[in-house]
């Protein structure tokens, strides 16, 4: 085990942290598969409105690789299925059946079976068959992995410094075995190495995370990007030339874990409801895809608020009455902003805060500010002042990324290590530009590009 | 301040597409951000935003600027009655150099901010703030009776020749400040060195008091005869360190206070918008550079050569050149290892130039100019180094 202090990055003083306590939220009457959340697939629609699904029964496949299935969080009935801009798959909505849940059912094994007799490529196609496939995802791209690769290596991160997202440990504590279940099968996946990341000082010590038994563990510590796992990936085992990388949240380990030991679809998901606006901030039990507003805490004042699936830094904006996101597991409830300053250039600035200490607050240590989603200023030019440097926390040059990728020019910006980032690497990055570079959109454009390229 | 809002959102339409003065957008989105933070929301993520801006980074120069442009107006004025041999109280001496400095501070806001819009306008973009720290920073390295004609000419030049035509913000290679100052330094020698520029006095007579020089410290030191130590031409000249540190020495209007650039520099640091590494370094270059000169020093040699590093940073522009014109994010290096190279070699080169070359007395400005074209070259070395560095750990 090594321990790695990251100096570059910077934790954003916004308040509205979760208590570390879990409490139950109410039961949902409706679910929700997001395949629109999934990078990486071409969803087809297997089912239509009206049909009857188990929980585990194949909704979406795809169309690239039908192997890899989207199933039903929940047993019930199909009502809707919403689709986006240009017919693209956003939602399919189940509405839950009363009673007892029926499930599709899986073999069921022990740990030690697990252990020792699963195989593989057992392993993988009964992940593919359950809907559990796309936890796995890949770098390059941030996209989910490819069931044929061979990966370099696996990374677990059991660890999360974006701005107040729900804390890992707690949200493992009462599923350590399940957690340990799923790390037994990742061995399998990869002739290379298993990591798993944690915090330095983790909320909660727990022995199937500081004690693993079938990956090498590496401790983090020092301001966010230092949970992110670009960062673990970069400062561990850099991705090689032409090769991939898979790595996956620890929750979604002790789900899968969860699969192997029961042979049924988890459903079960903790939520941390989190942010200024946010009535109630706690932890929820709770399951997959539920409506956001089944979460105590969401029922915010009557003031406007943004309701993000994920952390302010990389989560995705939500309607109200949408359902969480496939990866998440923290809801932040954010005031939205756009109120017009007066001469705002010119303001001391005792309550607003900057990572350039150009604000007089910069100089009261430990507060905590409001937040909220104005973006302060129009668009720039770029000018240099080292901003980015400050808060990159790989050995990059991100003002030169930047410009590379703003003139197109792919080749350079593969140099100078386009493949090694995704969204929540550069985050901050678009965060502390005083130009109000999109760094995190023109990224994502370039990454696409690049694929399409080959 | 609703009714401020109220009213620009009353003329917005005038300005944006399909309305009447669309073409003066820029210039409505100017005054617009200027009164009024923008009301825009962020779209994805991040969907928080630090709260700073270009304004607030140009603002935090000014800011930084302020002891060296007001002691600069004091100094101009106290060289002008002592040169005139009139009383020196702090009124009269605000007095007098305001009525030299302002006029030359509006000029070169007046004219380059006219260039600033006017590019603005035919390419369609936003006025970029950092006009702003241009504006101010050209007239503090002029001499305190530079013609104004001068000033709108050189800041033309650095706006339109030194910027624009490279694409404008963030796109230059050289300081335009410093480049519409070598252009004036250049084109009109005589108004901006010798003995009898650095203070205002009757131009019509020519008339000074007895035993008043008009001359710079660098310009004494220069003048020093072989073999003599530079230390002593100095006192001889009765110039003392203090009085350099402090800035009671003729000189341009912002640079003689190294005191004020200190401070200057404690605003840029602290706030994190000046680079340390560059000020360090160029601080780091000078003073090994001096030590050399100083022991190559032989009995022949001219006085410059002994002129030791705590002298040099206390006279002529070292100070300021080193806070306010090397650290310009635009014309300097990106990378931070590329920031310690540049910096120390604007310290070598300046101190080369002052000691060595016979023409130029000053050489701060001509060795930032020289490093800004540089940069890049540094930059692209530093980049190569990581590439590299990074290409092995994939293959490994």
């Amino acid at each position: 085990m090594s321990v790695f202090h990251i100096k570059r990055g910077y934790d954003i003083p916004i308040g509205g942290r979760a208590e570390p306590r879990i409490e139950q939220a109410p039961p949902p009457t409706e679910m929700a598969l997001r395949p629109v959340d999934i990078r990486g697939i071409k969803p087809r629609l297997l089912i239509s409105p009206g049909d009857t699904v188990s929980v585990g029964t194949p909704l979406v496949e795809d169309k690239n690789d039908p192997r890899i299935l989207l199933t039903s969080p929940a047993a019930g009935t199909i009502s809707t299925v919403n689709r986006g801009p240009r017919r693209r798959l956003d939602e399919v909505v189940i509405e839950i059946a009363e009673g007892e849940e029926s499930y599709v059912e899986f073999p069921a094994r022990t740990q030690e079976e697990i252990e020792k007799d699963l195989e593989g490529s057992v392993a993988i196609s009964n992940l593919l068959k359950a809907g559990l496939w796309p936890y796995f995802r890949q770098r390059p791209f941030s996209k989910v992995a490819a069931p044929d690769d061979k990966p370099q290596a696996i990374f677990v991160s059991a660890m999360e410094t974006e701005p107040l997202l729900g804390d890992p440990t707690i949200m493992l504590q009462d599923h350590e075995s399940e957690f340990k279940a799923g790390m037994a099968v990742l061995p399998k996946l990869t002739e290379g190495n298993v990591y798993l990341c944690i915090a330095e000082d983790p909320a909660v010590e727990l022995t199937c995370l500081t004690n693993p038994e079938h990956a090498t563990l590496h401790r983090f510590s020092g301001p966010h990007p230092a949970g992110s796992v670009g960062t673990h990936i970069h400062h561990i085992e850099p991705l090689r030339k032409d090769q991939v990388i898979w790595y996956l949240k620890a929750v979604d380990v002790a789900a899968i874990g969860h699969f192997f030991l029961t042979g049924r679809c988890p459903t079960e998901r903790i939520y941390a409801v989190v942010g200024e606006g946010a009535s109630e901030r706690n932890y929820f039990r709770s399951r997959n895809g539920v409506p956001i507003h089944s979460l105590p805490g969401s029922q915010a004042s009557n003031e406007s608020m943004r309701f993000i699936s994920g952390s302010i830094l990389t989560g995705m904006q939500l309607e109200g009455s949408a359902f969480m996101g496939f990866y998440d597991t923290t809801l932040t409830v954010l005031p939205e902003g756009g109120e017009r300053r007066f001469l705002g250039w010119l303001a001391p600035g005792l309550k607003i805060n900057s990572a350039c200490r150009t604000y007089l607050s910069a100089f009261f240590q430990d507060k905590e500010y409001p937040f909220d989603t104005s973006m302060h200023a129009g668009h720039r030019a770029i000018v240099p002042i080292g901003a980015y440097e400050k808060v990159m926390a790989l050995d990059i040059q991100p003002t030169f990324l930047i410009k590379s990728l703003i003139y197109g020019d792919l080749e350079e910006a593969e140099r100078l290590g386009l493949l090694e980032c995704g969204e929540e690497d550069v985050a901050l990055c678009s965060y502390v530009c005083p130009a109000k570079t999109d760094f995190c959109g023109i990224l994502r454009t370039s990454l696409d590009a690049y694929e399409k390229e080959g | 301040m609703k009714f401020i809002e109220t009213l620009l959102d009353k003329v917005r339409p005038l300005f944006e597409e399909g309305g009447k003065l669309e073409k003066h957008y820029p210039g409505f989105e100017a005054i617009d951000t200027f009164l009024m933070t923008p009301p825009d929301r962020t779209k994805g993520a991040p969907h928080v935003r630090d709260p700073i801006d270009m304004k607030r980074v140009m603002v935090t120069v000014i800011f930084a600027l302020l002891p060296c442009t007001l002691f600069g107006m004091y100094n101009a004025g106290y060289q002008a009655l002592i040169a005139r041999g009139m009383d020196t109280d702090i009124g009269s001496c605000f007095y007098w150099g305001a009525y030299l400095v302002l006029p030359i501070i509006l000029t070169s806001y007046a004219v380059g901010g006219a260039w600033e819009g006017l590019f603005a306008m035919v390419r369609r973009h936003e006025i970029n703030e950092g006009f702003l720290v241009t504006g101010i920073l050209f007239p503090l390295t002029l001499p305190p009776t530079c013609p104004l004609w001068m000033v709108a000419l050189g800041v033309t030049f650095g706006v339109v020749i030194g910027k624009e035509v490279f694409g404008g913000t963030g796109m230059n290679i050289l300081n335009p400040a410093l480049t519409a100052r070598a252009f004036v330094f250049f084109a009109y020698p005589a108004n901006m060195s010798g003995d009898r520029v650095w203070s205002d006095i009757n131009k019509v007579t020519g008339d000074v008091v007895d035993g008043y020089s008009g001359a710079t410290p660098l310009l004494a030191t220069d003048r020093g005869g072989a073999g003599e130590l530079a230390v002593d031409t100095l006192a001889d000249a009765s110039f003392s360190w203090g009085n350099s540190f402090l800035g009671f020495i003729p000189g341009s209007i912002g640079e003689t206070s190294t005191l004020c650039c200190l401070i200057g520099a404690a605003i840029l640091i602290v706030t994190g918008i000046g680079s340390w590494r560059i000020m360090a370094a160029c601080v780091i270059g000078m003073v090994g550079m001096s030590s050399v000169m100083n022991l190559l020093a032989g009995e022949a040699s001219n006085a410059f050569l002994t002129l030791p590093p705590w002298w040099h940073v206390v006279v002529g522009g070292f100070a300021f050149g080193t806070v306010f014109m090397a650290t310009d994010p635009v014309s300097a290096p990106a990378t931070e290892k590329a920031k310690w190279i540049y910096g120390i070699l604007i310290g070598i080169l300046a101190v080369l130039i002052r000691t060595i070359n016979p023409a130029y007395p000053e050489g701060v400005m001509l060795s930032i100019l020289f490093m800004n074209v540089f940069a890049p070259m540094i930059d692209h070395f530093v980049i190569a180094a990581n590439i590299k560095r990074r290409m092995l750990r994939y293959a490994g």
